[in-house]
């Protein structure tokens, strides 16, 4: 039986780990990601560079490294925006289910679904234009409404469960039935959703910016050093491979987060989480 | 009296049309009676329960309390009679918060009613040990507890407040009789304590006959007898009384 101490290191480690890294970023390079040497162009991995460079002759591991903070950050922070917006929009539409401001939020949320995520991120990031601000701000309209169908569902199966009513009994109002009764019980599914989807996100991010419709050069941004060297794969694999690698592991590290965190809100043998339905 | 019901009906849609689980239903109650409303399966009685706290709307009819009518609409007036009549769930387990601990939930209403965080705590400890259950409950959560347990738990909530009425809601049908021997006792010493008015529903007559002091006997949705519990007993008029009091009495020998 593993402890669920274990799990929660488990869920807790990866992204620490990633987070560190990310923080470290240009501070713990050894060399100064933006400085440009033509002299030192695309040299192999070595004592001095250990992933190469690339065709300015900058250090690529030092810009994957000064790539994290842009990379991870901001796939998490869109992730808890997303999970957020959509959270708030589906308790609220539960609660109220049925009214028209519910009726308004469940078609706006199927509008979205209706839509391929990246198909809608790219329009959006098309009209706007380039740039790592549009390309988060369409990230966050084509995402928040998975989470918003699930919070709604979650508070449609419990809100007259006997202990909502006997909350109302006991003279609690609708914002603090909502707040403190309900979201408490709808957000575990809504943050087992968002670890697991932050990994997604950071893909996401990074193809945006391969379409080159995310981050603009020189900024070092995984997708977009994939995307400006994808020309030199076979001159200068590890132009392309070290920021790949980058972008592989910190996917992976969310990903066995939200595997952890699944394990530690949804255990089995965990009577009071259960799912129950009163309807 | 101060409790007027004057003809509440409700029905739902149902597969073949309407069902009317409510139908035209009025009665009265009097300070600090202790009334039972029985009925088969089926015959309306915990709607009516529902109907009398708001938890299910009406479709007409009225709740007057103090004869002043009742509006569920506004969470002002729902408040206000909340302090005066309060309603316990059939399945107490599924009445607490999994996350909240059973001193928070009965806290609950408590700080919703002008008690002090200190007050409120003190006020825990008092009702714990007036169901007669240790002060540590007070930090367990609901899944931790037995459902006797938890019924006392949910009393000592619905009377933190010393409601006028305590609707009771069969609470008493998924314990062993020892345990709702305990129940009853403890219900009737607050009732004798704090001139509690009851309205104890349940489909066993005999349990209702042995300290009810007056009967209300619903059928289909209809309230089709009322009166002195010894003259119900004796003297049932109607068929739906009769089957209640021949089906009792059958399985008791």
């Amino acid at each position: 039986m593993i402890s669920q101490k274990t799990t929660f290191l488990r869920a807790i480690l990866p992204v620490l780990l990633l987070l560190a890294l990310s923080a470290a970023g240009t501070w713990a390079a050894p060399h100064d990601p933006f400085h440009q040497q033509l002299q030192q162009a695309l040299l192999p991995p070595g004592d001095e560079y250990i992933c190469g460079t690339d065709r300015y002759g900058r250090c690529v591991f030092c810009r994957v490294l000064a790539g994290a903070p842009l990379s991870v950050l901001t796939a998490l922070s869109l992730t808890i925006a997303a999970s957020l917006i959509g959270t708030t929009a589906g308790i609220y539409g539960g609660y109220y289910h049925g009214s028209v401001a519910d009726k308004f939020l469940l078609h706006l949320t199927n509008i979205v679904l209706a839509f391929p995520g990246m198909m809608l991120a790219l329009a959006i990031a098309g009209i706007a234009g380039g740039g790592m601000l549009t390309a988060a701000a369409a990230l966050l309209c084509s995402s928040w409404a998975p989470y918003a169908r699930l919070a709604r569902r979650q508070v449609i199966t419990i809100r007259h469960a006997p202990y909502i009513e006997a909350a109302r009994l006991c003279g609690c109002t609708d914002t603090e039935i909502l707040f403190r009764y309900l979201l408490p019980i709808a957000v575990k599914p809504v943050l087992i959703m968002a670890a697991a989807n932050i990994g997604t996100m950071l893909l996401a991010l990074a193809g945006l910016s391969f379409l080159g419709l995310g981050a603009q050069p020189p900024a070092a941004e995984w997708g977009s050093m994939i995307s400006s060297s994808r020309s030199l794969l076979q001159v200068a694999p590890w132009t392309v491979f070290t920021p790949g690698c980058a972008l592989f592991i910190a996917v992976c590290c969310f990903n066995f987060s939200g595997n952890a965190l699944h394990d530690l809100l949804e255990p089995e043998h965990n009577n009071f989480l259960k799912e129950r339905t009163y309807d | 009296m101060f409790l007027q019901v004057s003809h509440l009906n409700k029905s739902y849609p149902d597969t073949v049309g309407t069902l009317t689980a409510v139908n035209d239903v009025s009665f009265t109650l009097a300070v600090g009676e202790i009334v039972g409303l029985l009925g088969s399966s089926g015959s309306g009685k915990t709607t009516l329960g529902r109907l009398l706290t708001g938890l299910t709307a009406s479709d007409s009819g009225s709740i007057s309390l103090d004869g002043q009518i009742i509006s569920f609409d506004s969470q002002k007036a729902r408040r206000s009679y909340y302090r005066q009549v309060q309603y316990i769930f059939q399945e107490p387990a599924a009445s607490f918060h999994p996350m909240h601990t059973i001193g928070k939930a009965i806290m609950e209403p408590l700080l919703h009613n002008g008690y002090s965080h200190a007050q409120a705590q003190k006020r825990v400890n008092e009702l714990l040990q007036q169901i007669g259950l240790p002060a540590e409950y007070a930090d367990r959560y609901i899944y931790q507890i037995s459902g006797g347990e938890a019924q006392r738990i949910a009393i000592a909530r619905a009377i933190s407040i010393r409601p006028r009425l305590l609707i009771c809601d069969e609470i008493t049908s998924s314990l062993d009789t020892l345990t709702q021997q305990k129940i009853i006792s403890l219900l009737l010493s607050l009732h004798k304590q704090y001139g509690t008015a009851l309205l104890f529903i349940t489909h066993d007559i005999f349990l209702a006959a042995a300290f009810c002091r007056r009967l209300l006997i619903l059928s289909k949705g209809r309230l089709v007898e009322a009166g002195n519990t010894q003259t119900i007993l004796h003297a049932p008029q109607h068929p739906a009384t009769q089957q209640l009091l021949e089906a009792a009495r059958n399985l008791t020998i």
